[in-house]
């Protein structure tokens, strides 16, 4: 495992920002700390990256113990949201600084600078201050700085927050053949932003309130949620009430065919995709409808359920029912799970 | 007969808002004039009263050239030391995190507002033929080390008052990211933190440099033997030996060397004359 983290605690005066975070990364594999503003992730990160000090807890990377070693010692490459660029230095000196600070060669600085730049697509930038490029080229650069010394763990602390949105979905594919252009790099990529996990992460570890809530492989995590928090986080899932007897799965009264039965967990998690109109279903009322251009997002209230709000995403060109009008859910079996209550 | 009133009217009420105008300027240039400028002009015309012999007499004694060397040797070693000092302190109070950091920041304002001849008298307690470190001392407070010593210990606080503002401003996570990159701290703080404040540190450095070279308080509280500076020669010949034409001369040497000085400093900062905080 190139990064362990075990039961790191952090506090910050009497605030505790962290609470025994246990955590690895082997090399080559990207996780993806998730979670709204303070739930800890930025601060996971910053005790990685030595910028902050675990009360509690040890931090291990390729085995050796970090925990009282200055970032300086650890070399770990970091990119930040505010991209940090060195105002006083140009694009070239900016990467170049951890290699001379390494007291590299010469040459092999110069040689390592210009493939730095040319991976980021920067290379015609090289003699230009960091105030005269965009926030999208400031942030290739940073990653290409944060690349240069060959770092085997590379710490992304919301890199795509200060952009917008068309070039957030550009970086994204950036990102993306990035992470085949250094395959052996263990990456710990900070985010509030789901779509970005998904894309990004083979693991998702959701954060909330200090604590790491769950952490498991993408594509397990969205297809079943382990807790209603997660659920709801990752992909905005629809979480109903339901009854659960011995054998049966009851919403609003109305049994489920196909959901199996689990102790203990009396939430239905659904995705609003996944969710259709059409005839057998649950009764239920259109409260407003929203057209987000390829698909439509629907708000309804279950009959008897007059307090849970479902969303439904259907896609955009089919007629649409009449706000206020009754319409028929049906929830597809292979698209529920259920959830324990409590955590949300 | 409205219209030609009217007229009559509208053309000077506007010449006469523009006089009124300039009366405005009157009185700060009368009240400039009266308190800065006339008693530089009679300085100057003092200092030629002998006609040009006195200047030449002046500007051609050897107590003069060495007032003159050792003025400018006193203000550029004071004030070297000033900015090394001040960068040293200044860094330590901004980046090392230490309780109290914000009462030494305050102390530093409080001293701006002391006056420098009392850092002199402090050294006479400290390293005077009496005082606590008197033996060990040796005679130090006779050298212009002395001096010099009492100057960064006045003027260091010149030199931090801007730095520590300019600090302020650096981001802290540029030097995380630094740190992060290999950079330890002697690199961070020189390839990153002085680049950064570099106009900072040219303005307090300029400041000190002009106060020092105007320094009198300390040089006479100190009355070192071998420190007589143009400031002390000026005193010396106007006051204690009567010689005003000539106290004039020095006087006014010492005059177009601040202005100098100060026309030099204007351009060199260039537009950033607003940092000088």
């Amino acid at each position: 495992m190139t990064v362990q983290l075990e039961d790191v605690t952090v506090h910050f005066g009497r605030t505790c920002a962290l609470e025994g975070l246990n955590l690895t990364v082997a090399a080559g594999e990207t996780v993806a700390l998730l979670g709204p503003s303070g739930s800890g992730k930025s601060t996971a990160l910053k005790a990685v990256a030595g910028f902050v000090r675990p009360s509690r807890g040890r931090i291990r990377i390729a085995g050796v113990d970090v925990t009282d070693v200055p970032p300086a010692k650890r070399g770990i490459g970091v990119v930040v949201q505010q991209y940090a660029l060195f105002p006083h230095l140009r694009v070239a000196d900016n990467v170049a600084f951890g290699l001379r600070a390494a007291r590299r060669p010469k040459a092999e600085v110069t040689r390592r600078v210009a493939e730095m730049l040319d991976m980021v697509g920067m290379s015609t930038y090289a003699r230009r201050f960091p105030r005269e490029l965009s926030g999208g080229q400031q942030q290739r650069v940073a990653i290409a700085r944060a690349l240069a010394i060959r770092p085997p763990v590379l710490l992304l602390d919301d890199p795509l927050a200060a952009l917008d949105a068309q070039l957030r979905a550009d970086m994204l594919d950036e990102l993306q053949k990035l992470r085949r252009e250094v395959p052996d790099v263990a990456i710990v990529y900070v985010t509030h932003d789901q779509a970005e996990a998904l894309a990004l992460a083979d693991r998702i570890a959701v954060m909330r309130a200090a604590r790491l809530v769950d952490i498991a492989p993408s594509a397990d995590l969205y297809a079943a949620p382990p807790s209603a928090f997660t659920a709801s986080f990752l992909g905005g899932a629809n979480l109903l009430p339901v009854e659960v007897s011995a054998d049966e799965v009851r919403v609003a009264g109305h049994p489920l065919a196909g959901v199996r039965a689990k102790e203990g967990n009396n939430l239905l998690c659904i995705r609003p995709h996944a969710v259709r109109l059409g005839s057998g279903g649950l009764p239920a009322r259109l409260l407003a409808a929203q057209w987000r251009g390829a698909s439509s997002r629907l708000t309804c209230a279950i009959d008897g359920l007059p307090d849970v709000r479902v969303h439904i995403d259907v896609p955009a060109g089919g007629p649409l029912p009449e706000v206020g009008a009754q319409v028929s859910m049906v929830l597809p079996p292979e698209a529920c799970s259920l959830v324990p209550a409590g955590t949300r | 007969m409205a219209v030609e009133a009217l007229n009559f009217q509208v053309a000077p009420s506007n010449k006469g808002r523009q006089s009124k105008r300039s009366l405005w300027l009157l009185p700060p240039i009368l009240l400039l004039a009266a308190l800065v400028v006339y008693p530089l002009v009679l300085v100057a015309t003092e200092s030629f009263t002998g006609g040009l012999a006195t200047w030449r007499e002046v500007v051609g004694s050897t107590e003069f050239r060495n007032a003159l060397i050792r003025t400018i040797q006193i203000s550029v070693t004071s004030t070297i030391g000033c900015l090394i000092v001040g960068t040293f302190l200044a860094a330590v109070i901004s980046f090392v995190p230490f309780p109290g950091a914000r009462i030494v920041s305050g102390v530093v304002d409080a001293m701006l507002s002391l006056p420098s001849f009392l850092v002199a008298l402090s050294f006479t307690f400290l390293y005077g033929t009496a005082g606590v470190l008197g033996s060990l001392a040796g005679g130090f407070l006779t050298t212009p080390w002395a001096v010099v010593l009492a100057e960064i210990t006045f003027y260091t606080p010149f030199v931090m008052r801007p730095l520590l503002g300019a600090m302020a401003r650096i981001p802290r996570v540029q030097l995380d990211v630094a740190a992060s990159l290999g950079g330890g701290p002697w690199r961070v703080l020189s390839k990153i933190v002085l680049p950064e404040v570099k106009p900072a540190l040219v303005a307090g450095g300029s400041l000190t440099l002009l106060l020092t070279l105007n320094e009198f308080g300390i040089v006479l509280f100190l009355g070192a033997r071998d420190t007589t500076t143009l400031p002390m020669l000026v005193h010396t010949k106007g006051i204690v030996m009567f010689d005003y034409p000539g106290a004039c001369v020095i006087a006014v040497v010492q005059i177009l060397l601040s202005i100098t000085l100060y026309a030099v400093l204007r351009s060199a900062l260039g537009g950033r004359r607003a940092r000088l905080d």
